[in-house]
């Protein structure tokens, strides 16, 4: 099914939207999903393996809308493609590494989420704009869960602060490419399916006041105005154009084993 | 009636955490589906604080249930608890049937009648003003 009120080429840039929306929630789902059975205790065993079912239940969501703009089926679409199809942002594919980086990854990843979500909720296609608010109201959790952790991972003197320390010194480079803006998404806001906003100067603006509260290396500089801006290196870009590391093939190589066996095969 | 004798659960025992490890402690878990229904007890388990046991219980005890308006955490060794070695603090060793419902079933009769009579005295009343 096609959306008649739509042309042509908004379709095409939603379509692609959609995929990069969709490709960085199903990789970070996966990523998600590989701490069961070894998270540090039962708890968060259970808690985080739930969260891997939201960001994967999100990508779904995402697949859908592009189900219905006349793409393939959410499963050919999730398990049918190879690396350089894939639009996701490389910093959602990361392997985990230790707890704590896995825990800062995610926090900064789900601050990225929340004003990216502000955003798509202004759509004036009203499919994405409602897909948006639903994703929103479950991602509240995560914002919650992950700077729980954070917090208490940097309990001064501990193990804990010193290796998400260093996993930040890691990360924080490699979130650039979340801000990666790509021709679909200046086509949709040329025509004003969506507004222009600064993802970035939003993020750095929420992200940096916390981590520097609590003493950790921080993404930005706050300006005389208030506003932050990004200050560093930034690594990991070319995800959404398709140029991957390595990372996303291993992950894919193991969420698509199974699929890749036998596409035909009926589940 | 015997005293009684700990204030404390006798099980209720803060963990000892390994050598320069947080302390994580054993939470009871009440769940609230709406807001016409109780906190249920639903489970317990292990968090490093409150703030934690409340992040964790969502996740842990919310997976399968259709809706939750509220959730309450207590450390188990915040709970006050009546000993088990001092059954005689629940001792009933003499007859309180009447406390019982059943014991209470004249009163429907009684009450039956006095409303008749009632209602029958009204109605005169009534008469007597027309």
């Amino acid at each position: 099914m096609v959306d008649a009120a739509l042309t042509p080429a908004v379709q095409q840039a939603l379509l692609a939207l959609l995929q990069r929306l969709a490709d960085e929630k199903l990789a970070l789902g996966h990523r998600d999903s590989e701490w069961l059975g070894y998270a540090p205790h039962i708890e968060e065993d259970v808690a985080w393996a739930s969260i891997a079912q939201d960001e994967i239940g999100h990508g779904q969501l995402y697949l859908q809308l592009m189900h219905q703009l006349g793409a393939a089926d959410p499963d050919t679409l999730a398990f049918g493609r190879y690396a350089q199809d894939w639009r996701c942002a490389d910093f959602a594919a990361l392997p985990n590494g230790d707890f704590a980086r896995a825990a800062a990854r995610h926090f900064l990843y789900d601050h990225y989420d929340a004003v990216q979500l502000a955003w798509l909720q202004q759509s004036t296609w009203q499919p994405l704009a409602d897909v948006a608010r639903k994703v929103a109201r479950e991602e509240r959790y995560h914002l919650v869960h992950f700077p729980a952790w954070v917090t208490r991972l940097a309990a001064p003197g501990s193990e804990a602060r010193q290796r998400l320390t260093a996993a930040l010194h890691d990360l924080l480079p490699a979130a650039a490419g979340l801000f990666e803006t790509t021709e679909a998404e200046a086509a949709l806001v040329a025509v004003g399916v969506l507004p222009a906003v600064d993802l970035k100067g939003q993020w750095l603006a929420k992200v940096c006041p916390t981590l520097a509260a609590l003493g950790l290396p921080v993404p930005g500089v706050q300006q005389p105005d208030g506003t932050w801006t990004w200050q560093g290196a930034e690594s990991h870009l070319g995800g959404r154009r398709g140029q991957h590391t390595p990372d996303l093939t291993e992950l894919l190589n193991v969420m698509c084993e199974v699929w890749r066996l036998d596409p035909a095969a009926k589940w | 009636m015997s005293e009684q004798k700990s204030q404390r659960a006798p099980e209720a025992v803060t963990p000892v955490p390994p050598e320069g490890k947080a302390p994580f402690y054993v939470y009871e878990i009440f769940i609230q589906r709406n807001h016409d229904s109780h906190h249920e007890h639903v489970y317990s388990l292990l968090a490093p604080d409150d703030q934690m046991a409340l992040v964790l219980a969502k996740e842990n005890f919310l997976r399968r249930e259709e809706a939750c308006i509220n959730i309450w955490a207590v450390r188990r060794d915040h709970v006050v608890a009546t000993p088990y070695d001092d059954p005689d603090f629940f001792a009933r060793t003499t007859d309180r049937s009447y406390r019982n419902p059943a014991g209470y079933r004249q009163n429907m009769y009684k009450w039956r009648k006095y409303k008749i009579q009632a209602n029958a005295g009204h109605d005169e009343g009534e008469h007597a003003h027309g």
